[in-house]
């Protein structure tokens, strides 16, 4: 008789246990424990309780050795397994690493830019401060601006950076760096600790009376700038070195990684950051004046939510009261996660990329499932010999769903190294890409990839063994099965899926193939064929005064038009889709200064400049030679601003004004040009003559200009000559940034070429693995009904019906698929609609091409099992088995 | 023609299996029977629980060490049938040649322990 306690251990024996050992052991080691109990109980309490703890010790140590000692007999097997079936494993582990490869890399550089944190103290406090004006959502701000924000926001602290150029000097040759001029505060707000030296001087801090903000002499540098230049030496701090001929000194080097919120996507980060004094005299009219990057840190016991609040009120009062006449309807300011503005912009398409691989994963699982169970009605007769030897379904499912495991490990590690050279390409590919160079094969992507293959061995493996496990003895050793023909609907809805979700990725990777096309073939108001472009950028010593500064680069480009090949030069403050232009509030003729407002993007350019990079002029006149600093000032405009404020007017001869300075007489109208971005319809620019220009900060004039010259032949043979020219000027100046225009175009859209590339990627695997799948279940059922087709044949049936046999059974559920994969398309190709450029994600025409060719690829996937199926002889046939 | 058995993979042994191998050198016995002469041979030293007993003998019937024999009940305890297990000639094989390993272990540590040690 089975006592209360003898019951309990067999539920514990039941729970610890696996099932093949409980079924030989379980009653006799009940009885066992029985016993025991039983002379125990003699002995008293104290023998019951050493008894119960010495078995309870033993339960739970010997349990998971049982556990283990099965699964390597499991491993063993499946090993064994593969071994004997070469290319079903060779082609199972290709197919399962394409899909487990492919989702391992996108997932390390989604970890990278998405998920990683960033290298800044508490991250998730932290934003960018932007303003808002119509059309233009992340703005910067003017300094009486930032001062306000400063002086009235209780919620954040806030710091603010310019960016900047200059001339290094000492312990090498001259190098143009790029520079951060920025509010003392800035390493702290960002909680970045200096990995030698220290910050800046709280000195910095105070608020200069003068006119003009200061810059201090002390400097921090870069990691990057650090090893390059000065050979990673300890003894940096301290060291003094000469930055636009000013000595200064260095007083700390970054930590390796370091960027500014808004360099994450750039590939020149700036390389020195100076500390600068600001100026507090705010005057209103310089209040137009927008040069500064803000970035903010929510402040301990505050919320964003809060902080961002605070801001946009503060913007909205001197919106609705206090500058009331200054900013218009349309303005207000906000605060943007950093996070975000490092991200944001690359998330969707990131997410894109990462459920197209899902579905790249899920045809190949679908793929390798129809191969698993072609081979399990292969191995019907050992799965009957062994059901008949005494092994239960439960055994027999875990040793197929280790089988599955054993795949998918191989195929994952396999994978892994398929993703490590993916990574690496698109890391390659695509440097502008934020953060991308951090994307790796390490910790969190590992576990990734083993959750991954954990979950395709489930997804693949389970029906298989189910229905391996659950097909009866009889059926098992005749090799034969009464069910063959829902074992074809299986492998039929399986080709279907497959068929499906490729067609889902063949209409996305269309969509946005048409799309980029359109995107490449917008008109950009330029011509960037055989154009040159550097930078050239004086330093402050020696160029202070403007007319200096205009001598110069008046000398120097003659000296670049003289030279042979050159058809025309000149030199311009940003180039056009490369860096961004200036902007300021403007009013128009008859307005009172501060009263209605506007924001404009605006240049500084050269004479020739417009014909050199090829903008066409609609109306009036180019800046020429004789705008000079004496004469009146002029300005040309684009056809957007002239479209829209003055309709209906000429604004030739017409004046508008600044918030600084003079008014400008409109003297021409030229062609919009896509400066911000390809797909980024163009807004007001005005372009100012350099030789009229005169900035509020940081410098009394434009000291560095992209020279832009137009050549006839190759146009990188012409760099050493205008070195030549520019050395001839100033030796101690030097050239940075050459390229073509033609380059940066390029550049411009590499994000979206690359996430068109991908795409179009996997649908061409997605493609590949659905056809070969279908391909691969039409050839075995074409095996697998030899003697039906043959007895067909005797009975009178041409081949004629044996082809439509064949193509009706691999073309069902291929229809059945592009219809499920046209519905799925519709409603997946939403999610595109910000990604695309003037292309509609329900295009009827692409949905139709796309389809169309999948039938193509399913019906040529039918063809050879179809001309075997032909060749039967249909007395072979009847005796094939 | 049957290879001959190397019991060499298997050494050393566990106490438990040795102790085990043992139990049933003498004849046929179930679970309990094995538990309860370790118990009386080692004065209580060593008391194996059933899970512990099961799983070895499981391990040893899978190496063919031991065999299972016929259910039937044990007149000593009660009506309950219980499936008995007696040693193989492999088994026996192994039992003695941890043994013998033993004997010899004891053998040389016993004429070490005797010398006295050397002074320098």
């Amino acid at each position: 008789m089975t006592t209360h306690q003898a019951r309990w251990f067999r539920r514990l024996v039941r729970v610890l246990f696996p099932g093949d050992f409980r079924a030989a052991y379980e009653a006799d080691m009940t009885r066992t424990f029985s016993a025991q109990e039983q002379e125990a109980r003699e002995s008293g309490v104290r023998a019951v309780a050493r008894l119960w703890l010495e078995t309870l010790t033993g339960l739970l140590r010997t349990a998971p050795r049982e556990h283990l000692a099965q699964l390597r007999q499991d491993v063993a097997f499946a090993l064994r397994m593969m071994w004997r079936t070469p290319a079903f494993s060779v082609i199972a582990i290709l197919t399962l690493a394409t899909g487990i490869g492919a989702n391992t890399a996108m997932f390390s550089i989604v970890n990278a830019i998405m998920l990683r944190s960033l290298p800044y103290a508490d991250p998730d406090r932290v934003a960018m401060l932007w303003n808002h004006w119509p059309g233009s959502d992340k703005a910067a701000l003017s300094m009486p601006e930032l001062l306000d924000f400063r002086e009235r926001a209780k919620t954040v602290d806030v710091a603010a950076w310019a960016n900047d150029t200059a001339n290094l000097m000492g312990d090498g040759d001259p190098e143009r760096v790029r520079v951060a001029v920025v509010t003392a505060n800035m390493l702290e707000l960002l909680g970045v600790v200096p990995a030698l030296g220290q910050g800046f001087s709280t000195d910095h801090e105070k608020t200069s009376p003068s006119v003009q903000p200061l810059l201090g002499d002390e400097i921090v540098l870069t990691d990057e700038l650090w090893r390059r230049r000065f050979g990673g030496v300890l003894d940096i701090v301290g060291r003094r070195v000469v930055l636009d001929r000013q000595p200064v000194t260095i007083v700390g080097v970054l930590p390796p990684g370091f960027a500014l919120p808004t360099e994450f996507d750039e590939i020149e980060r700036v390389a020195v950051l100076r500390p600068v004094t600001l100026n507090s005299a705010g005057q209103r009219n310089n209040r137009g004046v927008h040069f500064l990057q803000a970035v903010a840190r929510v402040r301990p016991g505050f919320s964003f939510d809060q902080a961002d609040g605070e801001i946009a009120g503060i913007a909205e009062h001197w919106r609705a009261q206090e500058w009331r006449g200054d900013y218009d309807d349309g303005y207000g300011a906000s605060l943007l996660p950093v996070q975000t503005e490092v991200a944001g912009e690359v998330r969707r398409p990131l997410l894109v990329l990462l459920g197209a691989v899902g579905l790249v994963l899920l045809i190949a699982c679908a793929n390798v499932a129809n191969l698993l169970l072609a081979r399990s009605q292969a191995r019907s007769q050992e799965i009957g010999v062994r059901k008949a030897a005494g092994a239960s379904e439960a055994r027999l499912v875990r040793q197929a769903i280790t089988e599955s495991l054993v795949l998918a490990g191989a195929g994952g590690a396999t994978g892994i190294a398929m993703a490590q050279w993916l990574t690496t390409l698109v890391a390659r590919s695509a440097p502008q890409l934020p953060r991308v160079a951090d994307a790796g094969i390490e910790g969190t992507v590992l576990w990734f990839t083993v959750v991954v293959s954990v979950a395709a061995a489930l997804l693949f493996g389970g029906l298989p063994a189910v229905q391996m496990a659950r097909r009866d003895v009889t059926e098992n050793l005749s090799n034969q099965s009464s069910r063959a023909t829902s074992k074809r609907a299986l492998r039929g809805v399986l080709v279907a899926a497959q068929i499906a979700l490729a067609l889902i990725l063949l209409i996305g990777a269309a969509l946005l193939m048409q799309s980029f096309a359109r995107l490449v073939g917008v008109p950009t108001g330029i011509d960037p064929d055989r154009v040159l472009t550097l930078r050239v950028s004086l330093p402050t010593d020696g160029y202070r005064e403007r007319e200096r500064t205009v001598r110069f680069f008046d000398e120097l480009l003659d000296g670049v038009r003289a030279l042979p090949g050159v058809r025309g030069a000149g030199a311009v403050s940003s180039l056009p889709l490369s860096q961004t232009m200036f902007d300021a509030t403007f009013y128009l003729p008859g307005e009172v200064a501060n009263n209605g407002n506007r924001n404009t993007d605006f240049a500084v350019v050269t004479p020739g400049y417009l014909e050199a990079i090829g903008t066409k002029l609609l109306r009036g006149r180019l800046h020429g030679r004789s705008d000079i600093g004496t004469s009146p000032a002029v300005a040309v405009i684009n056809d957007y601003l002239a479209r829209t404020f003055f309709p209906g007017s000429d604004p030739i001869g017409q004046q508008i004004r600044f918030g600084f300075g003079q008014p400008w007489t409109i003297v021409g109208i030229v062609e919009d040009v896509r400066h911000r971005g390809l797909s980024v319809p163009p807004q007001s620019q005005v372009y100012l003559p350099h030789s009229q220009f005169t900035p509020f900060w940081p410098d009394t004039t434009v000291r560095s200009l992209a020279l832009v010259v137009r050549t006839s032949g190759e146009p990188s043979t012409l760099t050493s000559q205008i070195r030549a020219r520019l050395r001839e000027l100033d030796a101690n100046v030097p050239i940075a940034q050459v390229t073509t225009m033609h380059d940066i175009v390029d550049q411009s859209v590499a994000s979206e070429r690359l996430q068109t590339g991908l795409l179009a990627a996997f649908a061409a695997i997605a493609l590949l693995l659905a056809v070969v799948g279908t391909y691969g279940v039409l050839a075995y059922q074409v095996t697998e009904r030899t003697r039906e087709i043959g007895l067909r044949m005797m009975l009178g049936a041409n081949k004629g019906d044996v082809l439509r046999l064949i193509v009706r059974q691999g073309m069902l559920p291929a229809a059945a698929g592009v219809i499920a994969g046209l519905a799925g398309a519709a409603l997946v190709s939403r999610g595109l609609e910000t990604l695309l450029f003037e292309t509609t994600p329900l295009d009827a025409a692409t949905f139709g091409v796309a389809a169309a060719a999948l039938l193509l690829a399913a019906l040529g996937a039918c063809v050879v099992p179809a001309r075997r199926a032909l060749r039967l002889e249909p007395g072979t046939a009847l005796r094939a088995e | 023609m049957t290879r001959r058995f190397d019991p060499e993979p298997y050494l050393p042994l566990t106490s438990s299996m040795f102790q085990v191998l043992v139990a049933l050198a003498d004849g046929e016995k179930h679970g309990y029977a094995i538990i309860k002469e370790i118990r009386r041979r080692t004065s209580d030293k060593v008391r194996l629980g059933a899970g512990t007993l099961y799983t070895l003998l499981s391990r040893c019937v899978d190496d063919g060490l031991i065999v299972e024999s016929d259910e039937r009940p044990d007149p000593a305890l009660d009506d309950e049938r219980r499936r008995y297990y007696r040693l193989s000639d492999n088994g026996r094989a192994l039992a003695l040649a941890e043994a013998d390993r033993m004997e010899e272990a004891v053998g040389q540590a016993r004429a070490k322990l005797a010398r006295k040690p050397r002074t320098a």
